[in-house]
């Protein structure tokens, strides 16, 4: 598992929906409610355009009756009339009479202009004239320039002929900012609105999916910490109930199957325990085996001493250490043995072998060695030792060997058991192993020669006197 | 492999949201900016003028060299011919043929002209035109005159400023000052409004005097010799166009009687459709509008122009002509129908 914590976004996702049911009904409810205001606007608009034309049309009566009889003074004293200002929605700041040749023959003010709209130029006045005095029908125009907003409406001054056109200017102001004040207090309730759904579908989700939603996962996750016996148990109709249930049966069939599964383990495991025992107590039994045959094989039986094999193996160990070390070979052997055997039997000769192996094995450092080279001869390597001490060594050992009581073991008049050694020292009596235990025979030949009971070097003249000898 | 939100896997959602916000942010945002107000009477063009309404050969009868028309006797002779020389020089050249005035000694006379032929175009008072529609319902209606600026006037009942009367019942017993028994509004209208009051025009008065004109009514009603006149509007204001404001304001409005049509252009009923259709455009193009147009209708009567008619503005008119029918057993002859009145006035001067 990668990661091990369960991440806490559930309520996202209440939120999400949230932020859509809001943003739908925002869009939804926006659309409908623009529509309602601009069918709303649009009949504020068009209630103020018909009341500013039924304001002029008043006006066009008379306005035709001057221009048929071309009294044009009277109408501009009852167009100015017209003009003052009232409490109205929709307020007529000023008209123009127009004759049917599109001139201006008589206005609420001074100038016999077409009427300036507030934030516009004359040409856009003097445009909607030119139309407005060849239209047959009332016309109209809506200009709006920042806070200002005006009606340009034109009314054909009829009375049985088209005797002009009357032009006016109304003020709007009034309406346009009831439009929107309707469209601001529209968007202030579909927002609400909005924003309480929003709420409102946060809390039911929440109560009603997101809640059960956070449950089922800290049942699982309490499942994967090894709480195999959480259930749900949950009592509802609906498709979180199915789920839960579906929930509940996969535990309980995980919990079967993996507690069917630990036991075929721990039975398994127990055997194979078992096993591993039986194994552990013949791998000892196999180890001492072995360990005795090792033991065995360099040994020597008779005297407990390195044997042939082992004494090989450890020449070759030592010599093959290279040549910058000493080390000396001493070969011993027991003087007159064969006559002690030929006595008083090889009983007594095993005890005089076994005895002196048990003395040289007893005068010899910690490293160094010796073996039963065969029949009454032992070989001693002894490590790190110079010239010098091997033929102190040597010495000694003549010497213990030589005042060891044997008599006293043995029970019987042995008589004196000597020992007579040959001595080589690594590098400077030979290289290799051959060579040196080739030289400490040579030089224990010269030894028995000499006299027994003594130590003797070997010398290069030795190799000649063996050649001769 | 993330799955994506439902919103950016279906795009069509997403825009169709975008689209209904700007489309209602737009129908908010931009009003209607300029329209018409339809619905309202229509008016028709004005007619064409110059070289269209040239009378051709072929438009005529063979051998008619002039076009003779016929005039309502509202004042002298003399006075008449003077006051619409222009008007007949305008319609002359206009056709491309000669006009020829023609007076009538009546409104009778006119009437029988015009049915009779004798007169190609009359310019008939609306009694007149009902009494001659009756006769030749063949007859065309080309067009009816404005007056003033007004395409209808109104019939007064009035009594000097002074006077105690106030009502039409206070009219009782008291000096009855009449046009014409042919008169719209001097005649028929009020009676009219005075049976729906339920008087009797008949005996109600002391005396009921017929002057002939509303000038008449008016001077007889100012020197004391009646108590009350029945006269059309224009004629209350003919006083003061002609400086004699005074004389105006010794008159009060006792009772309003109603509105007419002003005159009626009438066409014989054997005029060829071509030269009826140009002889209406020449008199429906000339009006007050221009300055030429005023100059020649000056002094026209007070005209200010012509416009299109059609026979129902008459009916009023014509509904009170019949009404009085069953009365004229008391009144004169008893006849029993509309052609049967005598197209004489007989007033007494």
């Amino acid at each position: 598992m990668s990661n091990d914590r369960l991440p806490r976004r559930s309520r996202r996702l209440g939120t999400r929906l949230a932020a859509v049911v809001a943003l739908t009904l925002v869009v939804v409810g926006g659309g409908v409610a623009m529509v309602a205001v601009s069918q709303t606007a649009r009949a504020y608009r068009d209630e103020s355009l018909q009341r500013a034309a039924a304001m002029l049309a008043m006006l066009a009566g008379p306005a035709a009756l001057a221009v048929a009889e071309s009294t044009f003074d009277k109408l501009d004293g009852y167009l100015a009339e017209a003009v003052r200002p009232g409490d109205q929605d929709v307020q007529l700041v000023a008209v123009v009479t127009f004759d049917s040749a599109g001139r201006a023959v008589a206005a609420s003010t001074d100038a016999l202009v077409p009427p300036v709209v507030p934030g516009h130029d004359a040409a856009t006045s003097q445009d909607f004239v030119d139309y407005a005095v060849r239209s047959r029908h009332p016309m109209w125009r809506r200009l709006v320039a920042g806070k200002t907003a005006h009606l340009l409406v034109s009314v054909p001054a009829v009375s049985g002929l088209r005797w002009g056109t009357l032009v006016g200017v109304f003020d709007t102001a009034m309406v346009e900012q009831r439009v929107e004040r309707t469209l601001r207090s529209v968007l202030a309730v579909v927002c609400a609105a909005a924003g309480l759904l929003a709420a409102v579908t946060y809390a039911a989700f929440a109560r009603m999916a997101v809640r059960p939603m956070q449950e089922l996962a800290r049942a699982a996750e309490a499942i994967r910490h090894g709480a195999r016996g959480q259930r749900l148990h949950w009592q509802r109709g609906d498709e979180l109930g199915l789920m839960a249930a579906s929930f509940d049966h996969m535990a309980a069939e995980v919990e079967r199957f993996t507690t069917n599964l630990e036991q075929q383990v721990a039975e398994r495991s127990a055997e194979v325990e078992a096993r591993n025992h039986d194994l552990r107590v013949v791998n000892a039994q196999l180890r001492m085996a072995n360990a005795e045959l090792d033991r065995l094989a360099h040994v020597d039986p008779l005297t407990a001493v390195g044997n042939r094999r082992s004494f090989d193996q450890l020449i070759a160990q030592v010599a093959g250490a290279g040549d910058g070390r000493t080390w000396a070979l001493l070969m011993c052997d027991i003087d007159h043995f064969k006559r002690v055997n030929d006595t008083y039997g090889h009983q007594m000769g095993d005890l005089v072998l076994r005895e002196v192996a048990r003395v040289l094995h007893g005068e010899l450092r910690g490293n160094d060695h010796v073996a039963r080279f065969g029949g009454e001869e032992f070989v001693v390597l002894l490590d790190g030792a110079g010239p010098d001490t091997a033929l102190d060594v040597a010495r000694r050992l003549v010497q213990v060997v030589a005042h060891h009581d044997f008599e006293a073991l043995a029970g019987v008049p042995l008589g004196r058991i000597t020992v007579s050694i040959g001595v080589a020292v690594h590098p400077l009596d030979g290289l290799g192993a051959d060579q040196l235990l080739e030289h400490t025979d040579m030089a224990l030949y010269a030894a028995k020669s000499g006299g027994r009971n003594r130590v003797e070097r070997w010398r290069p003249e030795l190799r000649c006197r063996g050649a001769e000898g | 492999m993330p799955v994506a939100p439902p919103w950016s896997r279906h795009p069509l959602l997403t825009r169709g949201l975008a689209w209904a916000v700007l489309a209602a942010v737009a129908a908010c945002a931009q009003p209607d900016q300029a329209g018409l107000l339809t619905g309202g009477r229509a008016y028709p063009p004005d007619p064409p003028t110059g070289e269209a309404t040239r009378l051709m050969a072929a438009d005529l009868d063979p051998g008619v060299t002039r076009l003779r028309l016929g005039i309502t006797p509202y004042t002298q002779e003399s006075r008449e011919r003077r006051d619409l020389a222009p008007l007949v020089a305008h319609v002359s050249e206009a056709l491309g043929i000669p006009v020829e005035l023609v007076s009538s000694g009546s409104y009778g006379e006119l009437v029988a002209a015009i049915t009779e032929e004798r007169v190609d175009v009359a310019l008939l008072s609306p009694v007149s035109y009902v009494q001659a529609r009756a006769i030749q319902p063949a007859l065309h209606l080309a067009a009816r005159a404005i007056s003033q600026g007004s395409p209808e006037y109104s019939s007064y009942i009035i009594v000097r400023r002074d006077d105690p009367a106030h009502t039409l019942a206070d009219l009782r017993g008291r000096r009855m000052a009449w046009v014409d028994r042919l008169s719209g509004s001097g005649y028929l209208y009020p009676r009219h409004v005075l049976r729906q009051a339920g008087l009797d025009p008949e005996r109600m008065f002391a005396s009921a005097q017929f002057y002939g004109t509303h000038e008449a009514a008016m001077a007889a009603l100012l020197r004391g010799e009646v108590d009350a006149a029945a006269v059309a509007s224009g004629a209350l204001a003919l006083p003061c166009k002609a400086g004699e404001a005074q004389t105006a304001r010794g008159f009060r409005v006792l009772h309003k009687c109603g509105k007419l049509p002003y005159d009626a252009l009438a066409v014989r009923a054997g005029m060829g459709r071509e030269a009826l259709k140009k002889i209406t455009w020449v008199f429906q193009g000339l009006n007050n509008r221009t300055e030429y147009g005023r100059k020649v209708l000056a002094d026209t009567w007070a005209i200010s122009g012509w416009m299109p008619a059609d026979e129902s503005v008459y009916e009023g008119v014509r509904a009170h002509l019949e009404a009085m029918a069953p009365a004229r057993a008391a009144g004169f002859s008893g006849a029993a129908t509309l052609t049967d009145l005598p197209l004489e006035a007989s007033h007494v001067e």
